[in-house]
């Protein structure tokens, strides 16, 4: 693993500097891709560019650039990209700061720019150290996404082909997947996801392996096969669909049949449940068997039921003589007549949510603990 | 002089920064050549600012400009000639790789600088590009004469000419596109006359409607987009395209022979006949892979049906007698459609889609 610091001049970095938009921005001789293909686009305003200029002109110095060393000996920016396609356009003649561009200047004005010498650091090692050392760096304010720093580590055809179907809006991911997918897009947050659904949430084993493919193609089949049995089988889309994680349900579920427009009733029945807290949850728990309520979050007592019932089940058994709890009071042991504190009792639906029970005083009880656990949802 | 007049309705000055964004995608094709900017003010122009400045790193031969007859003193020109002038700057003399004023010949006119003018034409037909922002309310005289001189040019315009009569065939027929500059993307903005902008200003909140430049001047904006018969690499690169067809997601029109696709992005792959598109497809049309056949509302004489009287329906449910619905593709519809307008013509119900081009894939 080595980090050079090296001083380039503005004469070397735009040598050969080439703008060829979708397909990326090439300079440093084209040895250095400043942005490689379908990476988020130049996103400086015209007062950042010009202040970039505006440093060089003044010879102040810019902050420090990271580039990586590939496997064939060229760079990839990490940090820097927007900086250098300022400089780059500027030396081309893209644009005039203060009046003048730089076909414009004298000589001597020229030179100054040419000769101002930029500091970088270039990163070579394994795959694995480059990853770790960028996201070191990444700590220190350069603001790249994890995938970001993936894409450029394990850059090759399979991440050029994958950024073209997964990172930009308006791409096949994003036409398919828009109403299931959360993130930002444009920062690789939708490839991330989507391999780590392929690949168990490994992500970097999944990229090593498949580095040099010509395509990812094998991705995105599976991608789109992910989403088109979301769509089969929960036909209505709804808000809370959004950034579930719908892989891992895939996994699971999709061998099982289910009835679309069975599964669709149910959906809108939950979702217009006052009781069912947690909307997210609807959808593993219809596809789990419509058994672990938790997924809900089925709404709880609120404290004032709670203390009314305990107040009520504790008066009457502290007159009749048996428990306030009325599993301890049918009981043979020692709990038989025992009155119980109300942090030692929970509140327990008389008649289960799932059986339609309501969450209010009428169907409320208090249970001792041990009782109310060994209820459970029944 | 009454064109002379709506031209000056149509004050709006393009900056600096958005000529350089839009030409530095053209440069090699100025090597060489002779450009003209007319229907414009020197004083102002940013046009000629560019080519002024990049004279030399373009390689052109020679830049011409024209400008109205004005009354205000002119930074060009040694007298305060209220005669319009044109201009003409080939090239630094001294050295100092900047267009200096003793480096610019003026020339008067004898008209107005009308650029229908016997000695405008004359001027257009020493040059090989026009680049320029024309009058807006002029637009389509304007490209004829572009056409018919066989010109060259890149100039700015409002993206509903796109639909005007006199427009829409030398799109269709690939005499021109638009240029790189996305029309979706945030409005460009113009200085202006100072009433006007200030009007604007008063009563508009600031943003897409107005901004301050950097000098502080009020900035009013506008959607626009190029429109150029010069070639760009972006042309060529062909659109992803991911979707499959099936009829539910693409209707077919009731009054021409193609489906409704409602998003650039969801052209479907794999249908070979003639699909309605919206507007928007112009930024990333390239030729090789789709060829445009018609366009909705103005049609271009290729609606296949007339409807006679139509019951327009609202979306509040109010009705009303019109003929719209021959403005745009119709889609027959089995039930009334929630919260949208619709017609009703002999028992039959329609949704109108919005403006499309009508296009075809090439392979």
């Amino acid at each position: 693993m080595d980090i050079v610091p090296v001083k380039v001049t503005v004469r070397d970095l735009t040598k050969d500097y080439v703008d060829n938009a979708e397909q990326g921005v090439a300079a440093y001789g084209g040895k250095l891709d400043v942005r490689p293909p379908y990476q988020r686009e130049f996103v400086y305003k015209d007062d950042q560019r010009d202040a970039v200029i505006d440093t060089i002109t003044k010879g102040y110095p810019l902050n420090t650039m990271y580039w990586a060393v590939r496997d064939d000996g060229t760079f990839e920016v990490m940090d820097g990209q927007q900086r250098t396609i300022s400089i780059g356009q500027y030396v081309t003649g893209d644009f005039t700061v203060d009046g003048r561009g730089f076909n414009n200047l004298q000589d001597d004005e020229r030179a100054r720019i040419l000769d101002y010498e930029l500091t970088v650091y270039q990163c070579e090692g394994k795959d694995s150290e480059k990853l770790d050392w960028f996201r070191t760096i990444n700590i220190a304010g350069v603001e790249l996404s994890d995938q970001e720093l993936r894409n450029a580590v394990y850059h090759g055809s399979w991440v050029t082909d994958a950024k073209k179907r997964f990172s930009k809006r308006g791409c096949p991911a994003y036409g398919i997947a828009r109403d299931y997918l959360s993130g930002e897009m444009n920062r690789q947050k939708w490839l991330e996801t989507a391999i780590k659904w392929i690949n168990d949430g490994k992500v970097e084993e999944y990229m090593a392996v498949h580095q040099h493919d010509p395509t990812a193609i094998d991705l995105w089949n599976y991608f789109a096969s992910v989403i088109e049995w979301v769509k089969t089988t929960f036909p209505t889309v709804h808000r809370e669909m959004k950034g579930l994680s719908w892989g891992p349900l895939y996994s699971k579920y999709s061998s099982t049949k289910f009835d679309p427009s069975a599964m669709d009733a149910d959906v809108r029945r939950l979702r217009a449940d006052s009781q069912v807290e947690n909307n997210k949850g609807i959808y593993e728990y219809l596809l789990s068997g419509k058994t672990d309520t938790r997924l809900l979050s089925i709404r709880v007592f609120d404290d004032k039921t709670k203390a009314a019932r305990y107040q009520q089940q504790t008066t009457i058994a502290e007159e009749a003589g048996p428990s306030n709890c009325p599993l301890c009071a049918v009981g043979n042991n020692a709990n038989r007549t025992r009155i119980y504190a109300q942090d030692e009792m929970d509140a327990d639906h008389v008649t289960a949510w799932s059986k339609g029970g309501n969450t209010d005083l009428k169907n409320c009880q208090m249970l001792c603990v041990t009782h109310n656990r060994a209820k459970g949802n029944r | 002089m009454g064109a002379a007049r709506i031209a000056k309705m149509d004050e709006f000055y393009t900056q600096l920064t958005d000529v350089e964004k839009e030409l530095r995608h053209y440069k090699p094709h100025f090597r060489g050549k002779v450009v003209y900017c007319n229907a414009d003010d020197p004083r102002v122009s940013a046009f000629f600012k560019y080519f002024a400045l990049n004279f030399e790193a373009l390689g052109l031969k020679k830049l011409i400009t024209t400008c109205y007859r004005s009354q205000a003193p002119d930074l060009f020109s040694k007298n305060n000639s209220d005669h319009a002038v044109f201009l003409e700057y080939e090239g630094d003399k001294n050295s100092n790789r900047v267009p200096d004023p003793d480096e610019i010949e003026v020339l008067p006119l004898t008209g107005d600088g009308d650029f229908r003018s016997e000695e405008c034409i004359n001027l257009l037909n020493q040059a090989d590009i026009i680049v320029t922002n024309p009058p807006f309310s002029l637009f389509h005289q304007y490209v004829s004469q572009l056409i018919k001189h066989d010109k060259k040019f890149a100039i700015i315009g409002n993206p509903n000419a796109t639909s005007y009569k006199q427009i829409f065939p030398l799109i269709k027929d690939g005499k021109l596109w638009w240029g790189v500059k996305p029309s979706g993307g945030e409005n460009q903005f113009f200085e202006t006359t100072d009433a006007f902008a200030q009007r604007v200003a008063a009563t508009k909140p600031q943003g897409a409607w107005w901004r301050r430049g950097s000098n502080g001047k009020i900035l009013v904006g506008m959607k626009t987009v190029w429109y150029t018969n010069l070639d760009f690499p972006k042309r060529h690169v062909d659109l992803i395209l991911y979707r499959k067809y099936n009829p539910t997601d693409y209707p077919s029109y009731d009054n021409f022979n193609a489906i409704e696709v409602g998003k650039v992005s969801e052209i479907p792959a794999n249908y070979d006949g003639d699909m309605g598109v919206p507007l928007t497809f112009l930024d990333n049309w390239n030729p090789d892979q789709f060829e445009i056949v018609g366009i909705t509302q103005s049609w271009d004489k290729c609606a296949t049906k007339i409807y006679p009287g139509q019951i327009q329906v609202s979306a509040d449910g109010s009705e009303s007698q019109v003929t719209k619905l021959n403005d745009g593709a119709a889609i027959k519809v089995a039930a009334p459609p929630a919260n949208k307008t619709y017609y009703k013509v002999e028992g039959e119900m329609f949704v109108k889609a919005y403006a499309r081009i009508l296009i075809r894939r090439r392979k």
